[in-house]
């Protein structure tokens, strides 16, 4: 079911048993969990089914510290949220992400990879990827034409990743969800406040507002925030009627650690004899999947290094593509992508068709988690939106330890390369320097935010627990890459969707238990 | 200074003239060709990028700005012919590799043991 917040009568009081808070992603993945089950599931958009620049200019805040894409830009608030823009891009997180390392900084998950292993199986379905298999023997059998190099795998190895349509959940999933007689979505429902009960122990309503004017209530047994590790922050923190600070930021963490993939140009392969090496190549919307080089987790640990990995992409090709830090630089999403997409043009454009021998120069790209940083944050501005919500405020900060580990993975990956007698890498100018800690102005980030309400079992450390309910508050849960304790090297898509298919199953076990 | 001359077929089919060192070391020093010729990296960079990796690593390592000293570390110790020679470089490069006895010079990840081949080479060629 359907209803236009805009078009209810001010002060209505919705309820039910479940209220989703957000329809993204996450938010969906919950709602469609839910359908048939005996259960009324209210799931709130703040947006409509359509981009709105008005319901786009709630996301909008300002940046500090390393140099980032416009907020407004990064993410859609509308029904599908930004898997209305994304690409698709997917891998799972390996075994080491969920780790304690020792030479990463408040690293370490209360889960592991194979907790998490039959969720992401299910997610593929959600995003319509592949089989749930990311090992290049079983890609191979599908394509013959996909040969990793002949490289020392305990060392550098490949990594799989698949890619949805990419899958836009907005067109997939918008008759599934109004047609289901228990979800009941509301569009132009921005949750501006969540309140709790006296003693802040748990979710009494949250307040929705809209642009027309109009303030409803809604009541249910337990919430999911599902917004965004951005606005899922900051709704925390601008709900401070009980605790000043914010629900559940007893200890000063909502909003700490935000993580972004760090994703830069870093080196040159030059291999002493071309190849097509298709095993690399991704083309939007026809390749299932491709390999990205990685770092072996024993090697991690031997030089302390961040995990990360490395496409290649044509030389001749890559070095006229503008770097997304420049091309998406328009607060209106939609400017952005056209300027990425016309560089991407403009590059193709600009060489030639690759012969039939291939290549023997690549571009390496890095992507790379960054180290857990409690000052790497989202706050709240003093500045409000137009619904009376401070705005967010992201400070986002990089450390030497990240180009320590992107410049060791390289050097790694050259020493293997050099073994192998491929071929020889070249470290871009700004990671030859050692002592240079600074990053040059072409380094960007993934649009992936992550880690803001982090997961940890012990309250002191973490937003949310195990299960990813909020610590002290019995009813209130948060769905979304928020919850990462680490970001490892993946985009973040397929696994908050495994997250959350795991969460779903916790909230039923749950709702049955009570029952 | 005794001098020698050797051929030096680099990897763009180039046919250069290869001289002895001259004006770095009080010692006549002189080297067959396949010892300062980094083979796999010529094939990559030109022999301007040699030299200048070369001149990098004179500058990272100074107590190696001695030919003497070069060619010493790049000499197995029978001094075998060619065949066996170049194998025994290329086998100190392999292993260099596997053994982390690599430098970022100039931005390449390389073998010590070639970049000792491109210093040698900027000795040689200046």
């Amino acid at each position: 079911m359907h209803t236009d917040a805009r078009k209810i009568e001010n002060g209505t009081t919705i309820e039910g048993d479940l209220c989703i808070i957000g329809a993204g992603a996450a938010g969906i993945s919950m709602a469609l969990e839910w359908i048939g089950s005996p259960y009324k599931v209210i799931l709130l958009e703040g947006g409509g089914f359509d981009y709105d620049p008005k319901m786009q200019e709630l996301f909008a805040g300002k940046t500090t510290g390393q140099h980032y894409y416009p907020l407004t830009s990064c993410r859609l608030h509308q029904f599908g949220g930004t898997t209305g823009h994304w690409a698709g891009f997917c891998s799972v997180f390996d075994e080491i992400d969920f780790q304690k390392r020792a030479w990463v900084p408040h690293s370490g998950w209360p889960i592991t990879r194979a907790e998490l292993d039959p969720f992401y199986a299910r997610a593929h379905k959600n995003i319509d990827l592949g089989p749930y298999d990311y090992s290049v023997d079983y890609w191979k059998k599908t394509d013959p034409s996909m040969v990793p190099f002949e490289i020392d795998e305990k060392a550098v190895w490949h990594k799989i990743w698949q890619f949805s349509p990419p899958t836009r959940f907005g067109e997939k999933y918008r008759n599934t969800i109004v047609n289901a007689r228990n979800i009941h979505l509301y569009t132009y429902a921005n949750v501006t406040q969540i309140t709790a009960d006296e003693n802040g122990k748990s979710v009494k309503e949250v307040t929705i507002k809209n642009l027309a004017g109009k303030t409803h209530q809604v009541k249910a047994k337990k919430f999911v925030l599902a917004c965004c590790a951005v606005q899922n922050a900051r709704l925390l923190l601008a709900s401070n009627q009980q605790a000043k600070s914010g629900l559940g930021n007893d200890q000063d963490l909502v909003g700490r650690y935000f993580m972004e993939h760090l994703e830069i140009r870093s080196a040159e392969l030059h291999l002493f004899k071309p190849g097509r090496f298709k095993i690399f190549q991704f083309e939007f919307g026809k390749t299932k999947a491709r390999a990205e080089l990685a770092i072996h987790p024993a090697l991690q640990e031997k030089y302390g290094i961040l995990n990360g990995t490395s496409s290649l992409e044509r030389l001749e090709v890559a070095q006229n593509v503008l770097p997304a830090i420049k091309s998406w630089n328009d607060a209106d999403p939609r400017k952005s992508m056209e300027n990425m997409l016309g560089s991407f043009r403009k590059a193709d454009e600009k060489s030639q068709p690759e012969s039939a021998e291939g290549s023997s120069a690549f571009q390496m790209f890095t992507r790379i988690e960054q180290a857990p940083n409690p000052d790497s944050r989202v706050s709240l501005d003093t500045e409000a939106d137009a619904l009376g919500v401070p705005r967010a405020k992201l400070n986002w900060v990089l450390t030497p330890f990240e180009k320590r580990s992107v410049r060791t993975m390289y050097r790694i990956m050259g020493e293997q390369f050099g073994k192998a007698g491929l071929g020889r890498i070249k470290l871009m100018e700004y990671l030859q320097d050692e002592k240079d800690d600074t990053w040059p102005d072409f380094t960007g980030g993934g649009w992936h935010h992550m880690g803001t309400t982090r997961m940890h079992d012990d309250p002191k450390l973490g937003v949310v627990d195990s299960q990813c309910r909020v610590h002290g508050i019995s009813n209130l849960y948060i769905a979304g890459s928020s919850c990462y304790a680490t970001a490892a090297a993946p985009n973040p898509t397929l696994t908050l969707i495994a997250l959350t298919l795991r969460l779903s199953d916790h909230l039923k076990d749950e709702v049955k238990k009570q029952a | 200074m005794k001098r020698r001359h050797f051929l030096w077929i680099s990897g763009t089919g180039v046919i250069t003239a290869a001289l002895p060192f001259g004006g770095c070391s009080n010692t006549s020093t002189s080297a067959p060709s396949w010892v300062y010729h980094p083979h796999d990296l010529s094939q990559l960079c030109d022999e301007a990028t040699i030299r200048s990796i070369g001149q990098a690593w004179l500058t990272t390592i100074p107590d190696e700005n001695d030919p003497e000293k070069l060619l010493t570390a790049l000499t197995p110790p029978e001094k075998p012919q060619q065949a066996v020679w170049e194998q025994w470089i290329a086998q100190k490069i392999h292993s260099d590799f596997e053994n982390g006895k690599t430098h970022i010079i100039k931005g390449w990840v390389l073998s010590d043991t070639e970049a000792r081949q491109c210093a040698l080479f900027s000795l040689q060629s200046k």
